[in-house]
């Protein structure tokens, strides 16, 4: 008897929290509604220092669209959710953004196994997904399809920067440390085929593999040490590698072992690291800071100071411009331009306005979203890592590259399409 | 009886009908609601019933999974045959590594296995040319006719009520009577004849059998199988599940598994960047204010007192 009655309670609630909850889903919509963007991002964990300038510049674009009269007389709305830097974590999202919130595109990812897992449901889903911020160019390339477009640069673009300036250098013994994730492989394979391809002679005489978010590098950091290389590369990024020059510092690692790495020039690394930033390394930059830059683009200053009032404005502890934050900014012009260019919010009209490609002029230079892959083609600038003014570490001897010098071909993106679905057989 | 048969039938017809009233998503969350459920049930055959605390379960989730997807994609096999393997490789992972676990008793029990919990993660993890490593498994999708949600939903429901229907069963035969008296009293179940760690043994295997089901089913639902199943955090997710619900009814971790997965999805839509910290406080407003979960809510408010079973 008591059963019964326990279940006929949990029974009924059980019911009528369904009913409850489906209730409200007639769908409805009306013009001059919002173009709605489900956005899905790493905002917890070593991803923060790059997840949230990123944001805080998406947000800033978002506000200009919008006063500017928003993109087909329509406001652009983005709807964020934290992805935990898990893949399955970010499935479950863009499935709730896409079945429940009704979103119009999928936007979003830092971790590039997160891009793919996002970008596999889009494709079965039909959805277009902008993978803004994680950079495996297996997305647009080996694994790319026309539901998934790259707004930012991808690894071969900034690991080729790396490999050039490399490749100056009389290194022929390489050791690397990456983390062991499709963002790591991919960024030490692209590097290293591109250096081996510039300079035929160098060799690898030491592997390593953390995992992401590894925390503890000492076991590392001694056997680089012992390596016998000249010079190491790293793929390690985010709060995980600004933890490793941390404690690479009472072994002088970097003193001793040439060290070459994309992502600690960035000032979202690079300033949190302050006096102990890695002062020699051969690094990639968003270089806000540099005169020389400055100079050849007019607009940049300008966008620093808008950047800055904004974070200060939103209560940002470090509110001086960061790559992130240029990221999410461009990511936002982006879209906005391939909807604005399609005229509609139609999956396949926008689809087709991309894979036509375009041209945007942003205030660090032309990005070029290339047809054949939706793959966005960015500037790319590389230096060296010195102290600056009042112990703030910069990147110096800033050389100006721009992804379509660098980056593979679209004949070569198309072998290496053919190539995957040939192994998928 | 005829009581009994009437809630059943409503509850069942409720189950039949919501794909009809219910949006797509409401439909995947009832899926994974299911999922979850069929989890922490497993999960509870050890814990609320065998007295048992296993920190490493989610390795017999993802050894379902895995299984489940491994063999639909890289051995071609059809969807249901891959389906039916995920819970006997879960069992056999279940029996091994449970030969060795159930040796040990407390603390020392469920730090063992979350060791092996571990081990299963790191091998799937390393793995990479076999699993994909962190990248996971994707693709992994059932055939055509089960490709909408509302079917996909029937076919969960199907499995997943039958399992309960299975787990209902044991909890309730003699072997579940004996399991109890050992969570109660193993030194006494010893001496009226029960042999305890073949006991203790079987329910960890059964448990690892139902937990696979579960990976199985969520491997196809999702389209794609991660590393993550089988961390250990995952592990925490049935203790929740049956903590909120309430460890001592068979029907706890279904209510928890409804109010966890609801507070989960409305939470990081409020609270997207901060919602563990909510979502935990709620865990432990629950945990020290209905130490019966929310089905003992259901009892306090229940017309007759009940005195909670003690443990």
């Amino acid at each position: 008897m008591r059963i019964d009655r326990r279940t006929a309670i949990a029974g009924t609630i059980l019911l009528s929290v369904s009913l409850a909850l489906g209730a409200p889903l007639a769908p409805t919509r009306a013009q001059g509604k919002p173009i709605r963007i489900g956005e899905i991002n790493s905002y917890s964990g070593v991803a923060t220092v790059f997840t949230f300038p990123y944001k805080e510049g998406l947000a800033m674009a978002t506000k200009e669209i919008n006063d500017a009269g928003g993109v087909l007389g329509r406001p652009l709305e983005f709807i964020h959710r934290d992805d935990k830097l898990k893949p399955d974590e970010a499935v479950k999202a863009a499935r709730e953004l896409v079945l429940q919130e009704k979103v119009d595109f999928l936007a979003g990812c830092i971790t590039s196994a997160v891009g793919l897992a996002i970008s596999a449901y889009a494709k079965d889903a039909k959805v277009l997904y902008f993978a803004t911020h994680c950079q495996t160019s297996r997305l647009t390339w080996d694994e790319g399809h026309r539901y998934v477009a790259h707004t930012t640069n991808n690894v071969n673009q900034y690991a080729r920067v790396v490999a050039k300036k490399a490749a100056a250098f009389p290194y022929k013994k390489w050791a690397h440390i990456s983390p062991d994730y499709e963002y790591g492989q991919n960024l030490w394979e692209e590097f290293w085929a591109y250096l081996k391809h510039l300079k035929p002679d160098v060799q690898v005489v030491q592997q390593n593999w953390p995992k992401l978010g590894e925390t503890d590098h000492s076991s590392y950091i001694t056997a680089l040490l012992q390596s016998g290389a000249e010079a190491f590369f790293s793929g390690l990024w985010g709060a995980q590698e600004i933890a490793f020059v941390k404690q690479a510092r009472p072994f002088a690692l970097v003193e001793k072992v040439h060290y070459f790495t994309p992502a600690i020039g960035t000032p979202d690394e690079l300033d949190p690291l302050g006096k102990e930033a890695p002062v020699g390394a051969i690094t990639t930059t968003f270089p806000w800071y540099d005169e020389g830059v400055l100079k050849r683009h007019p607009k940049f200053t300008e966008w620093n100071k808008k950047y800055t009032e904004w974070a200060k404005a939103h209560g940002m502890k470090d509110p001086q411009p960061k790559l992130g934050a240029s990221w999410g900014y461009a990511s936002a012009y982006i879209i906005a331009e391939a909807i604005k260019r399609a005229k509609s919010t139609d999956t396949d009209k926008v689809i087709a306005v991309l894979s036509e490609g375009f041209e945007m002029e942003f205030p660090w230079g032309k990005v070029i979203m290339r047809g054949c892959d939706q793959q966005a083609i960015a500037p790319q600038f590389g230096g060296v890592v010195k102290m600056g003014k009042e112990g703030k570490p910069i990147v110096a001897d800033i050389e100006e590259f721009h992804g379509k010098d660098i980056v593979k071909s679209c004949d070569e993106v198309a072998k290496l399409r053919a190539a995957a679905a040939e192994k998928k057989k | 009886m005829g009581r009994r048969t009437a809630v059943w039938g409503i509850a069942l017809a409720a189950a039949l009908a919501l794909p009809l009233v219910l949006s797509t998503f409401f439909i995947v969350l009832l899926i994974e609601i299911a999922v979850v459920a069929l989890f922490a049930t497993a999960f509870n055959l050890l814990m609320g019933f065998g007295g048992m605390v296993s920190f490493g379960h989610a390795a017999y989730f993802a050894l379902g999974a895995y299984a489940a997807a491994l063999l639909a994609q890289k051995a071609g096999w059809p969807m249901l045959a891959a389906l039916a393997a995920a819970p006997l490789v879960a069992a056999l992972g279940a029996f091994v590594f449970g030969f060795f676990i159930v040796r040990l008793t407390h603390t020392y029990f469920a730090m063992l296995s979350l060791a092996f919990g571990q081990i299963v993660y790191t091998v799937i993890f390393k793995w990479t040319s076999l699993t994909g490593g962190d990248n996971g498994l994707l693709n992994v999708w059932p055939p055509t006719f089960l490709r909408s949600q509302t079917a996909y939903y029937y076919f969960t429901l199907l499995i997943i009520g039958t399992s309960f229907l299975g787990l209902y069963a044991i909890v309730n035969s003699p072997f579940g009577y004996a399991l109890k008296a050992i969570r109660e009293n193993p030194r006494r179940a010893r001496f009226i004849g029960v042999n305890v760690r073949r006991h203790q043994l079987y329910a960890f295997v059964l448990s690892g059998f139902f937990s696979g089901i579960a990976g199985g089913v969520f491997a196809f639902h999702n389209g794609s199988v991660f590393p993550d199943f089988a961390f250990f955090t995952k592990s925490f997710e049935p203790l929740v599940v049956v903590l909120l619900g309430g460890v001592q009814s068979f029907y706890g971790p279904l209510a928890g598994a409804f109010g966890f997965k609801l507070l989960e999805w409305l939470i990081s839509k409020w609270a997207p960047i901060y919602w563990p910290l909510f979502l935990g406080a709620i865990v432990i407003a629950v945990v020290v204010l209905l130490p019966q979960g929310f089905v003992g809510l259901l009892e306090r408010r229940a017309w007759r007192p009940r005195p909670t079973i003690a443990k």
